[in-house]
Formats: structure tokens, sequence, C-alpha cells
């Protein structure tokens, strides 16, 4: 019935309080009562003015009830992009022992996403699902959950910050941008990350066990007929060498312009990254001087979108990255003038 | 008035049209609830609350959002508003009447369309000034019952609409959501018991009036002054105006409650003057004591308390000595009226003695057969009507019978009569009929024509028991009535017919329920209705006086009252400081305590130094003080499990039991040393 809140708010030991259009009604009217009363002498008013000061104390104190037994606790979402729509559980618990709770609006601190909570029964508890979104990538505390109450007669707003523990990773922002540009190692580089063929999938022979042979490839079958451990030789497959190089180096410091286009380019490298992922070929990062080989899975892109989540800009001469077979697939900054 | 029904299918199906059908039924059903004393208290009359009555439950059946009236027909019906206010009564019967009457009608047009949000504070504004006008109107019991209904139903339609509200602008929740009975019934029953002693502690500072000069019309209750033309339409008042108690055990006959407050003898032109000339002053004697006349044979003796500020004290006929609470002169004027010489505070009480065969009033004189010159047409008639009578007795007798019978009873005053006319001689052959103070003056009148000495007296007559042994008389019960010099000695005659003379009610013929309800409505007319600041004052003294009767059991209340604050204070301390299941910083900052308790005492007895982990203290709990191995391993288990893998806290009295079983488990620290 009287919906609006004012702009300023009371703030009080573990909760707030705004008041709402209700309260200047009732502090208008409530002194007019008071004199109508006094001045006529009229007990009847009396009564009614009681009565109506007894409503205003039996609200502060329900709503201060039902507001001290919530709590609420954020449910994280496995994966979040900066820019999208994220989907957050919220669940609020209510200890009160004999009032259920009603007409409770949970909102996100500092973040898009309100939700009313369904009525959560005394002693239980309701799950509601609201969609916020992260402006950056990087790691992110969990937002505080502000509570809001509102009934039974809406005089205030009060309100309770519950704070949330842990943090929250969220990826680089996904973008629709121009077609991928990728590179290639050195043979050196290659090198260093370790043996440049990989276990391939097809055999082709089978031979007695050596010293040194992966005991992956052990054909048991064969091994227990033979009495002698037999393997399988496979064919190797060579190592892919498709890598998406980010150049972390600016060609000035804390310069926000050319910071914010560093996030654009993060952007950029992350959707080239999922979008190959997606089709199943093997990605590998480079983000200034540290290698990330090629490969392919849910924990590869996992590990991809984490590093690109938290890489952070540096100056020139910084962090060089290494020789590249094809210079010009760099992900770079570069004054133009 | 209710729109177009396109325009209304329309609105319909527009978003948040649910919504405001559901604020529309809510506003009209308040608006019938509301509307329900009006009629019942007469603030507002029938017909213009049945028009408000039908246009809400009109409102309320709809099955569609209305739209509010068109200016032009608001413009139209403004007019038909002012006609129908003033056909009402308009400014006759005071101020309140005619704007309770226009606040209705404005609120009726209004009705249709107030779910629009920007209609509905104005409609809320004019259907609380509705509400507020019928319930200072009401006197009787049920507002008990009455006003938790309406707060009840407030609650319910608020919480609703906020719900439904809130449901539109952010979505969740459910449309069938209704705030819980729980939450309803709790808040009516807070309010009630905060309402019950702020109702007591809220300062008088005037005397209280039940009923009537709320309702717009004049108000029965005693008048030391008979004015007939003045009295315009009367509204029965519940308003206590005494309370009398008789002799122990003892059933009176219903004419004993029959007690005189004015005895008038001048008539002129429709009132009934009291002369201040001739008038006595008595001092009553050192006991209060007043002698009024002879002591009677066989005595009675009741105990009469004015519940309302007055001068006046009632008497039954018969008084011959009166006990009063204090030393007040009074004045005894020639007609027998005891009048004090200032106004005492309601509440004062003083007994009677009297001789129920007798009245007793100061013997007949020249004043009492005084008749104006315009009235002389009432001597043919009252002859005709006495023809045949023996003597002045029965003359008496049948001029009683007569008005009785021939007219008729009305507390409504006839809107033809005109003001150029005496009153009683328009009562006598035009209008017929009149209340109580019509037919007194008649039958004095024409007993004056037929030389029969009559005055006539203002008072009460009758009362129905209180269920404690007295009887309350009302404003209701006031009265007039008529006494004549007949056969050596004066005697009471009432004229008025059985339906307008106030009636008595028997405590021995009402079965027990009844006695029961009428100690509920004792208690309501005593405590509330008539509450004033003389009950607060009194209860306040009647608190220090106890009090100060002992000050040895005013140190031990108020030591214990002291006690009671502080365990009071102390047991919301910790009751606050109780977590709440589910606060997950406020439990890790308890586990947090206690391990860093733990440490605490780890470093205290140089088991440890500065800066160890919670595993380390553990393991040091562990060599020193073996039996308190489990609990310390429980806390510092359930500290890292709550901090670091966010499982869900135990509750804080466990956390606290297990401290202080840790605790109470170490040696003494010196024995350690």
């Amino acid at each position: 019935m009287s919906g609006r809140t004012s702009r300023f708010s009371l703030a009080f030991p573990g909760f707030s309080l705004t008041p709402r259009r209700a309260l200047w009604v009732f502090v208008l009217a409530t002194p007019a009562l008071a004199a109508a009363a006094l001045n006529t002498g009229n007990n009847a008013l009396y009564l009614l003015l009681s009565l109506a000061m007894g409503a205003f104390v039996a609200s502060g104190s329900l709503s201060r009830h039902t507001l001290r037994h919530l709590s609420a606790r954020l449910v994280p979402p496995a994966e979040a992009f900066a820019g999208a729509p994220t989907p957050l559980a919220i669940q609020v618990r209510n200890s009160s022992p004999w009032l259920p709770a009603t007409g409770v609006v949970c909102r996100l601190q500092g973040l898009p996403g309100e939700a009313l909570i369904p009525p959560v029964p005394a002693r239980g508890v309701a799950t509601v699902t609201l969609t916020t979104a992260f402006p950056r990538r990087g790691r992110h505390p969990l937002p505080a959950v502000r509570i809001e109450v509102r009934l039974p007669l809406p005089f205030f707003l009060k309100a309770v910050v519950v704070r949330q523990a842990g943090e929250l990773l969220v990826y680089p922002r996904r973008v629709a941008g121009p077609a991928a540009r990728w590179a290639t190692l050195g043979e050196r580089e290659m090198q260093g990350m370790g043996p440049t063929a990989v276990r391939g999938a097809e055999v082709q022979q089978l031979r007695e066990f050596r010293p040194g042979d992966d005991r992956r490839d052990v054909h048991w079958k064969q091994t227990a007929r033979q009495q002698r451990p037999i393997v399988m030789e496979r064919r190797e497959r060579r190592r892919p060498s498709r890598f998406l190089v980010l150049d972390r180096e600016l060609p000035r410091r804390n310069d926000a312009t050319l910071l914010a286009r560093f996030e654009d380019l993060v952007s950029e490298v992350a959707t080239a990254a999922l979008d190959a992922l997606r089709r199943g070929e093997a990605v590998g990062l480079v983000l200034g001087g540290s290698v990330v080989p090629p490969g392919v899975g849910v924990a590869h892109t996992r590990g991809l979108l984490e590093r690109l989540a938290l890489v952070e800009a540096v100056g020139p001469g910084e962090d060089p990255l290494p020789p590249l077979a094809a210079t010009g697939a760099v992900y770079r900054l570069a004054e133009a003038r | 008035m209710t729109g177009s029904s396109g325009g209304g299918a329309r609105e319909a199906r527009r978003p948040g049209a649910g919504t405001a059908l559901e604020r529309q039924r809510w506003l009209a059903g308040l608006a019938l609830l509301l509307s329900l004393p009006l009629p019942l208290t007469g603030v507002v009359t029938w017909p213009v609350a049945s028009l408000f009555a039908a246009v809400a439950a009109g409102v309320a059946l709809s099955r569609r959002p209305l739209s509010p009236v068109p200016n032009w027909v608001e413009n139209l019906l403004a007019p038909l508003v002012v006609v129908i206010v003033v056909m009402a009564g308009g400014l006759r019967f005071g101020i309140l009447r005619p704007v309770a009457h226009l606040a209705v009608l404005v609120a009726a047009v209004r009705l249709p369309g107030s779910a629009q949000p920007a209609r509905t504070a104005s409609f809320a504004a004019l259907l609380t000034l509705v509400g507020v006008a019928g319930i200072a109107s009401s006197t009787h019991v049920s507002l008990v019952v009455y006003l938790p209904v309406v707060l009840s139903a407030v609650v319910l339609a608020v919480a609703r609409l906020e719900l439904l509200g809130l449901a539109g602008k952010l979505g969740g929740g459910r449309p069938a959501d209704w705030p819980p009975a729980r939450l309803v019934a709790a808040a009516v029953l807070i309010a009630v018991a905060v309402a019950a002693p702020l109702f007591g502690l809220l300062p008088r500072l005037r005397s209280p009036f039940a009923a009537g000069v709320m309702t717009g019309g004049a108000v029965s209750g005693f008048r030391e002054t008979v004015s007939l033309n003045n009295i315009r339409s009367v509204q029965v008042s519940r308003a206590r105006a005494l309370r009398v108690v008789l002799e122990e055990g003892e059933e009176p006959p219903g004419e004993w409650l029959r007690l005189a407050g004015a005895t008038s003898q001048s008539y002129r032109g429709g009132l009934w003057a009291q002369g201040h000339r001739g008038r006595d002053r008595l001092l009553p004697g050192s006991g209060g004591e007043l002698a009024l006349g002879e002591e009677p044979a066989s005595p009675r003796r009741l105990t009469v308390t004015v519940e309302k500020p007055s001068d006046r004290i009632f008497l039954p006929a018969g008084a011959t000595r009166v006990l009063l609470p204090e030393r007040v002169p009074f004045w005894r004027d020639p007609q027998g009226s005891l009048e004090a010489s200032r106004r005492l505070e309601g509440g004062f009480s003083y007994s009677v003695v009297f001789d129920p065969a007798r009245v007793i009033l100061p013997p007949p004189n020249a004043g009492d057969l005084e008749m104006p010159e315009e009235l002389a047409e009432l001597r043919p008639y009252a002859a005709e009507v006495t023809a045949g009578a023996s003597n002045r007795t029965a003359a008496a007798n049948l001029l009683e019978a007569h008005l009785r019978t021939a007219f008729g009873y009305t507390l409504e005053w006839p809107l033809d009569a005109p003001f150029s006319r005496d009153p009683v001689a328009w009562f006598l052959f035009e209008g017929k009929r009149g209340h109580c103070e019509f037919f007194a003056s008649a039958m004095v009148l024409l007993l004056r024509s037929l030389d029969i000495p009559a005055r006539l007296q203002t008072g009460y007559l009758g009362g129905e028991p209180d269920g404690a042994g007295g009887w309350v008389v009302r404003d209701a019960n006031a009265h007039a009535w008529v006494v004549a010099y007949v056969d050596e000695g004066w005697r009471v005659f009432d004229p008025t017919p059985a339906d307008g003379r106030p009636a008595f009610a028997s405590a021995l013929r009402l079965p027990p329920w009844r006695l029961t309800w009428l100690r509920v409505e004792e208690f309501w007319d005593r405590w509330v209705l008539t509450f004033s600041l003389v009950d607060q004052l009194e209860l306040a003294r009647q608190l220090w006086e106890r009090a100060a009767s002992g000050w040895r059991r005013l140190a031990l209340w108020l030591a214990g009252v002291v006690v009671g604050v502080v365990l009071l204070v102390v047991g919301l301390a910790l009751w606050r400081r109780r977590i709440p299941d589910g606060r997950v910083a406020a439990v890790r900052d308890i586990t947090v305590r206690a391990v860093d308790r733990l440490r605490r005492e780890a470093l205290r007895r140089a088991w440890v130094g500065a800066g160890v982990t919670p595993r380390q203290v553990q393991q040091v709990w562990r060599e020193h003080c073996p039996e308190a191995g489990a609990s310390v391993e429980w806390l510092v288990a359930t500290h890292e499990a709550v901090r670091y893998r966010g499982s869900p806290p135990p509750g804080a009295r466990e956390v606290r039991r297990r401290l202080r079983a840790t605790l109470r488990s170490l040696p003494p620290a010196r024995a350690s040393k």
C-alpha cells in the first residue's frame, strides 16, 4: 500500500532502518488522533490511539524478530564470466522457533541482483536463485547479501547485511571478436616443455617390456598368457603447437586507456581459446614468459581461463615473450604514432 | 460509476491488474468493516450508511478493477451529496454529523477507482476519517472485539498488498502467498498487550464523555434546566451517570430508583426555570451529615456514587438525611433540590436515608399554581379529561392515564413544530407525541389548571444490576416526572407511556449468563468508558499509599524490581549474544574465540610460546591435559571445518559447553607449574 521508501536510513548495531511512507502517515496521524482524544476526552479515541501505538510497537518488534532470525548463504556458481548473467543461489534460513518469515527480499551488495524470497517456515530454509553480473574478471569476494524485511506493517524497511565467506574467480568477458590469431613456438621452447611427441592411440606392435616403458601400455592379456610382461608399442603423434599469445607488456604503465584495451585483449584471447576448445582443438597459451602447452579437456579449459582471469598487465621489458615462429600472431598493444 | 466494460476488460488484461483488483477488494472490504458502527452509533443515518455499504459491497464483488467516476459525473454528484447531507439534518445536530455524512458520501463516490495507486492514499484518508468517526461515537462493549478485528483486517490487507507489490516488482514469491496467520495474530496480540497499559497511562485532561456529543445529536441525560424547544433529536447514551447500592442483599422495588436532581416550578414558553430566590445555605455537620426531614419509622438507606462531575445531589423522594463525603456547603432551593456550592469531581459518593412511603418536599406555595396566560386553553381540556373525578387524586390519576394512552412517545423533535406556539400546547393539541419532558410538563400544567399544586422533577429512573450488588444508572435513565400535592401530601406521577419510561432490571430475574455479561459491561463502563483523570490519580494515590504504608515492603519490592531488571538485562544480553544458526561469520568468530581461549590458557601456563597454530595448541593440550583431549580436538576440528571447509557451523551453545568442559578439566595453575 505504501511501497515508497525514503532515501535516508538509520544505522543501528546489526541492522539499519529506512523509513517508508507509512511511517510519515503514522507520524502525522497519531498526534492528530492524540489531540482529538485529549481535546474531547473521548475514551474510544484513547482506545484507538493506544491500539495504533501498540500496532506500531508490534510491527517493530515482529519485524526485528524476523530479521534477527534470518541468515543467508550464497552458493557460488560453477563458472562465471565477466559481464554475463550469472545465476547465484541464496539459501535463506529462518531460525525463529515459531514465526515464519514472509516478504523477505535479498539483494547483493555492490552487484545487481535482488529477489523476493518465498515464505520461509519457522526453523526452515528457502532457496532462491537470482541473476547477477560481475563487471570485471579476476578474484572477487562473494558479495554480501542484504536481507530486507518489511512486514507486518510497512513503517520501516529493516535490513541486515550478511557477509559471505569465500571468493569467486570470474573468467574474462566473452566477446564477439575477429578470427583467432594462432602462433607456434620455436623448437627450443617446445623442448623445454618436455617431449614434443605424445603417446598415440594406434598400436604398432607388441614386444617385451623394457625399463622406461609406460605402464599404461602393458597388454595384460598377453602378459598373462606368455607369463612375461608384454607392452603395446604405439605410434607416436607430434605434439600440436597452436598457441594464443598475449603480450602482457604495455607501452606505458598505469595508463587507464591502455589497461582498458588490455582487458579487451584478454577477452578476445579467452573467447578464441574457448571457441577452439569447444571444437575439440588443442590450445596452448603464452602469457608473457609463461607458456601453457596445448591441450584439450575440461581441466585444461579451466586452467586456461583461470590464468586469463588473473593475468595482469606489466610495464615494458618486465615479462618478455619467448621467441615465436610466427611473430605476427601476438595479441599485443602498441601505440599508434 | 463503474466505467465501461470494454475499458475494464482491457484493464483486467493489463499487467498488474490482478494486484489492482485485489487492492480494490481489500479497500472495499475495509470500507464495509469500518462503516459497520456508523449507523449503530447515530453518527451517520441509516439511509446514508446503507448507500455507502451498497457501493462498497458492489465494488468488493466486482470482478475487474473499476475506473474512477469521470470528473463530470463527480461534478454532477456533488450537489446531490450536499442535498443528502442537508436532508439528513445538516448542521442542526452539530458539526460532526454532517462532516461524517459528507465523508461517507464522498468516500462512496471515490470508492470505484480507489485501487489506482494515485487515488489509494486519498481514499484511505477518507476511510480513516469515517472509521475514526464511527469508533469515536461507539460506546458498546463490543468495541473490544471490533477494534482487534479491524486491526487484524488492516494488518492482513497491508501485508497481502505489500507481498503482491513485491512479487510484481521483483518477481519471485508466489501470487498466492498470504501473510502467515501467526504473524497477523502475533501483531494483534502484541498491539493489544501494549495498548492496554498505554490506555491507562495516557493522560486524561478532560472529563470523559462516553457518547453522544460525537454522535452529533443531543444526548439523553440529566439536565437541570428543561427547555422543550432546544432538545432536538435525542440519542440514547449508555454513559454511566450513577451507581446505587442499597442496603445489603436488598432487592428494591423499581420505584425506589427514582432519584430527583432538580425540581422546577416556574414555566415560561417551553422553559422550566429554576430561580435562586429563597435558597437556604446548608453546611453539613461534622460527619458530613445533612438533615432534610424527620427520621422515618422504618428507614431505608442507599449509597449513590455520582460518576460524572456534578453539583447536584440526586435523592429519592423520601430522603430525610444525607451523609456527604466532605463538608461542602449546599444550597437548598424552595422546591427541595440540593445543589453544591461548587462543582464536585466525578466519583464522589454519599449515603441517603429515606422513607420509601413518603415524598418529602417543602409545602406548596403560590408558585406551584402559576400558569402562563396563553395556556388558558388547557383548563377546558383538563376539565374534560378529569370529568367525573371525585377528588384531586382521582383527577391526577385520570390525567396520568390519559397522557399515557392518548399520546405517543418519540425521541425526535418534530420538524414541523412552530417556534411561535407554546410547546406544551402544541404537544397537547397538535403534535400528540414527544418525550418525557413534554409529558411531565403537560401534566404539571394540566394539574395547575385544575388548581392542583404541581412541580416538575428531573433526575434518573431505573437502572440495571451491575452484577456486584449495585445498580448502574446511565444517561439513558434520565427522566422527567411530576410531583403533585394531592390528599394533603406530595405524590409522584409519571405520565410518560411505558415505552418511554426508563426500565428497571431486577437482578433476581436475570439468568447467570446475563449477570456475567452485566459484570463485563460494568467493567467496561467503569474502567474504559468513564476512565478519567480522577481514576488515574486515584490509582496512583492508592499505589503510593500502599507503598508508604509499609516501607519495608516497599524496599523489598524495589529490591525485587532491581533484581528483576538486572536479571532481565543479563538474560537479554545473553540472549543477544546467542548465535543464531546459519550465521557463518558469527559462528566462525566464536570458534576462533574458543581456540584462542585455549591458546591463551596454554600460553599462561607456559606450555607454548607465542605464535602457535591451532594444531599445536591441540597437541600441547593433549600432552598436558589428556582428559580434555576429546573436547579440544572437537573444538579445533570444528574451527578448521568451519573456517576452511565451509562446513555448517555448530550451535554456539555446543561450542561454549565444550570450552567450559575443557577449562574445567584443567589442573590448578600452580600445581601444573
